[in-house]
Parts: C-alpha cells; sequence; structure tokens
C-alpha cells in the first residue's frame, strides 16, 4: 500500500485511563476512500479507540498518523488544525442544545472561513439537505428525534469538506428503517466524495451492509482478533470466536 | 512499611498533586486564550449578552432585596449598640463603611456564588454528558476559550455593577432605620457623603473584580471536571459553589488584608 493511499495509519497503539490498559498492540491502516469499522462486544473498547484516534486523549504510547502527520507528537495548534481535517459523528449527535440545527452546522463555517452570511446559509442548507433534513435549520436540538439528532450532527460534521469521518454507533438507539437510512448515506458519502469513513459500531446489518473491512477488537486479549473483509472473516476466519460473533444471524444475510 | 501502605502514600500524594495541579492547569489554558478576544469573531456578544442577561440582570431584583434587608439589618444592630452612648448619628458610618468596603461586595458574591457559579457548573457538565465538549475540541475550538472566556467577561461586567446597586440599596436599608432613631433623611445622605469618599467605594467595587474571576473559573472548572453522568453534573454544581464561597472569603480576607496596608 503506497503511502498517498493511506489515510490513517495507527503504530503500536496502547491505550487507556490512568493505570488501566484497554486496549494495547494495535496496528492498522485505512486506505483513503475505504468504509472501515471497527467492531467488538460491548465495553471491549471501540468507543475509547475512536477518541484516541481523534486524538480527544493521549494514548499511553505508539503513534496515530493523519496522511503521515502524527496527531499525538503535534503541538495543541498543530493537533487542532488535523482535526479541523476531519469530522466526527456522535452517538447522540452532540448537537449544542443552545443553538439552532442549523446554527450547528454554521459553526464550524463561521470559525473558520471569512465566508459571508448568505454563503454560510446557502452551505448550511445544502449539507442539510445532503442528511435528508431540508427545513428543519430553524429547529432546536430539543424538538428532533435521536436520528434527526445524529444527521443533523453529520450535517456539521460535513460543514467543512472533510475526507475523513468518524461515526461512533450510528445505529444505536434507532430503528431498523432509520438505521437503514442512515447506512445509506455512510453509502453515498463514500460514493460522491469518495470519502474515507470510519465506524464504530457492533450493529452487524450495517457492517456488512457498508464495510470494506473490519477489525475486531477483543475484551479478554485487549487486541486485534481479526483484520478483513467481513465476509471473508465470516467464511475463513481461523477463530471460531470471531466467526460466532459475524454468524449470529449469517443465514438471513448470505 | 508494606506494598500496601506504599501503594496509599503513593495515592494520597498523588491526589494531593492532581487536586492542585489541575486547577492551575485549567487557569493557564484559560489564560492562553484570553487573546483570542481580541482577533476576528474572539468575542461571542450572543454568548455575552446571554450570561450578562443571567449573572447581571436577574439578579438585579434579588440584589436589591438582599443588599436592602441587610443595611436595614446593619442599622438596627448599630442604633441599638449607638443608642447607649448618644451616639446615633455614627450609624450613618456604620452603615455606609460596612457596605461598601464588605458586605455589599461580599453579598453580591454570594448571590452570584449560587446563581452563576452552579449555572456554570450544570451547563458545562451537562455538555460534557452530551459529548458537545468532545465536539467542539473535534471541530478545533478550545472549550475554554469558547465556553468559558464569554463567562468571564460577562462575570466581569456584571459583579461591579450589581456591587454599585447592592451599595445604593444596602444605604437606603440603613437610611431607613436611622428614620426610626430620629436621624433625617437630610442629615443622614449629608453625613453619608461626608464620611464616605470615592476611593472606598472604589475599592470595594474593585475587590468584585477577582470575586467575579474566581466565580467563573471555579465554576467553570467544577463543571469540566464533573463525572460523565446525572449524579457527576449535580455533584459538579454543589462542589462549584463550596468552592466559590470559600475562595471569595479567603480572597476577600486576604484583599482586606493589602487594603489596611494603604489605610483603607
Amino acid at each position: 500500500m503506497s503511502v498517498e493511499h493511506v489515510k490513517l495509519e495507527v503504530k503500536d497503539l496502547v491505550i487507556g485511563y490512568g493505570d488501566r490498559v484497554v486496549l494495547q498492540n494495535l496496528n492498522f491502516h485505512v486506505s483513503r476512500g475505504e468504509i472501515f469499522c471497527i467492531m467488538g462486544g460491548s465495553g471491549c473498547g471501540k468507543s475509547t479507540l475512536l477518541k484516541h484516534i481523534i486524538g480527544l486523549y493521549p494514548p499511553k504510547s505508539g503513534d496515530i498518523l493523519f496522511s503521515g502527520r502524527s496527531i499525538v507528537n503535534a503541538t495543541p495548534e498543530e493537533r487542532r488544525a488535523i482535526m479541523r481535517g476531519f469530522g466526527v459523528t456522535y452517538q447522540g449527535g452532540a448537537l449544542f442544545g443552545s443553538m439552532t440545527v442549523a446554527e450547528n452546522v454554521a459553526l464550524p463555517l463561521t470559525e473558520y472561513t471569512g465566508k459571508s452570511k448568505a454563503e454560510i446559509a446557502e452551505i448550511v442548507r445544502e449539507k442539510l439537505k445532503l442528511v435528508d433534513l431540508d427545513g428543519f435549520g430553524s429547529y432546536m436540538p430539543s424538538e428532533l428525534s435521536g436520528g434527526m439528532c445524529k444527521r443533523a450532527g453529520l450535517a456539521r460534521a460535513l460543514a467543512l469538506n472533510p475526507d475523513l469521518l468518524f461515526f461512533d454507533e450510528p445505529s444505536a438507539g434507532l430503528d431498523p428503517i432509520t438505521s437503514a437510512g442512515l447506512d445509506r448515506l455512510i453509502l453515498s458519502l463514500r460514493d460522491q466524495f469518495n470519502s474515507t469513513i470510519i465506524v464504530v459500531t457492533h450493529e452487524l446489518d450495517s457492517v456488512f451492509s457498508i464495510a470494506d473491512r473490519v477489525i475486531m477488537l477483543d475484551k479478554g486479549t485487549k487486541s486485534i482478533v481479526a483484520d478483513g473483509d467481513p465476509r471473508d472473516l465470516l467464511k475463513n476466519s481461523t477463530s471460531e470466536w470471531v466467526r460466532c460473533f459475524l454468524d449470529r444471524d449469517g443465514l438471513k444475510r448470505q | 512499611m508494606n506494598g500496601n501502605t506504599d501503594k496509599k502514600i503513593h495515592d494520597f500524594f498523588d491526589g494531593v498533586g492532581t487536586s492542585v495541579l489541575d486547577p492551575v492547569l485549567f487557569i493557564g489554558a484559560v489564560s492562553r486564550q484570553l487573546p483570542s478576544l481580541f482577533r476576528r469573531r474572539g468575542l461571542r456578544k450572543r454568548e455575552l449578552f446571554y450570561y450578562l442577561d443571567l449573572c447581571g440582570a436577574k439578579s438585579i431584583p434579588v440584589v436589591t432585596l438582599i443588599c436592602f434587608l441587610m443595611g436595614a439589618v446593619l442599622g438596627i444592630q448599630a442604633a441599638l449598640q449607638m443608642r447607649k452612648v448618644g451616639t446615633e448619628i455614627f450609624v450613618v458610618d456604620l452603615v455606609g463603611f460596612s457596605v461598601l468596603k464588605e458586605f455589599g461586595p461580599l453579598m453580591v458574591a454570594m448571590i452570584s456564588t449560587g446563581r452563576a457559579a452552579s449555572a456554570f457548573a450544570a451547563e458545562i457538565g451537562t455538555m460534557k454528558v452530551n459529548e458537545e465538549i468532545s465536539a467542539l475540541e473535534t471541530l478545533g475550538i478550545s472549550p475554554a476559550a469558547y465556553l468559558v472566556l464569554p463567562k468571564l467577561l460577562a462575570m466581569l461586567v456584571a459583579m461591579p455593577l450589581l456591587t454599585v446597586i447592592g451599595d445604593v440599596t444596602g444605604i437606603i436599608g440603613g437610611m431607613l432605620v436611622g428614620l426610626s432613631v430620629n436621624i433625617p433623611l437630610q442629615a443622614y445622605w449629608t453625613r453619608t457623603v461626608t464620611v464616605l469618599d470615592s476611593i472606598t467605594f472604589l475599592l470595594g467595587v474593585g475587590k468584585t473584580l477577582v470575586f467575579a474571576a474566581l466565580i467563573t473559573m471555579a465554576g467553570c472548572y467544577c463543571g469540566f471536571k464533573a463525572s460523565c453522568d446525572a449524579q457527576g453534573v449535580g455533584r459538579g454544581a454543589t462542589s462549584a459553589v463550596v468552592l466559590s464561597i470559600f475562595l471569595v472569603v479567603v480572597a476577600d480576607a486576604i484583599i482586606t488584608l493589602l487594603y489596611s496596608f494603604i489605610g483603607y
């Protein structure tokens, strides 16, 4: 894999809180334009890994590189510059409750671009349309459903046209139809904009719908136990645990 | 010494170190963002006006009432003692100096602690639970600049103004009590403007700038340190109030001591 095709590279990463190690010996890379899923059982450290990758917490050791630039060894200013290059969608949307949906989406634009109010309003309208929330700009986050909050959060994450997107449990708490709609949206983002997308999930339906590649984390060994195409892993993984995990509703999907 | 005792000692000093270092790092992080106020969009007017309303305008009725009553209570207590020696006129001096130098700034600080420090901690704690703080960070926006500076600025403007209102209403409270001990309003006012000088008034108001900074920093710090659950937010708000009161009283003692060196 040539360096220019690697969007994210994780090297010998060890993460945890205080004295506790959550995950160790993590090595993987994500290629440009790939939809990459981080899977594992509840409490195995999926969201913790995501928070470390996006620079919210410092790792215990190891390195995380975005297009070759280390976020671990970056100065606070450099880290912020790297962070501005990606969009993150949180489990609950993480919309700012004191702002309308449109103001939430406009925030990164007003912070980092010199665009006029009219230009920003146009971009906000476009992003809200992209996530199927056209006409909801004046709503407060408290007036939206869970799925709408997530889509509004995605619109905000897309505001600066990042080429790397992170989703933390996008399907959590959503009904199957809304969840499938979100999966289609993720696929269309990759197809339309060639975005690199990293999704933390344990929803198998989503994984088999969208993932080009998955890594599976194991709570026991605190490390990656499988890395590859989910369909290949389901059929050919040497680990019985991995096959069992992926095969819960395997017949229905195959 | 066994390993268990070693660990306990290590944990104790580790805890002490963290509880001292963390607030210092927080103050440093906020201070580092102060120059951003002078950059484009650095001053967030909408947030500033929101907090001016929350901490300033909405506090006016309670500040007015409490300072009025406090002035009246001071007047009654002073009158009871002064009457014994026939020097009721000194009620004016006692009420005036006490209100301007101590009780006005302190009462406003206590009210602001209840209103602002707890509100700041609860707001930031809830934002933390909802991952809004994480969202700010991943948008490349400093939470210290975005969340703390508008609150700090609003408090630095609101508290001195509230203190002026508190001072005036406190003196009015004393003035009404003065009537009951046969000090006419005109005489009370004349004595007040004779004995109180503008420096006494300004030094009292100046104290509140320190109080405003302490209350804001304590409230925001407790919010950022709150654990990510409903109880954590509640504990954060409580800690903010307790910490703010403690810091305000300690700061008041130090400032009073410093003022005494210059004869005030």
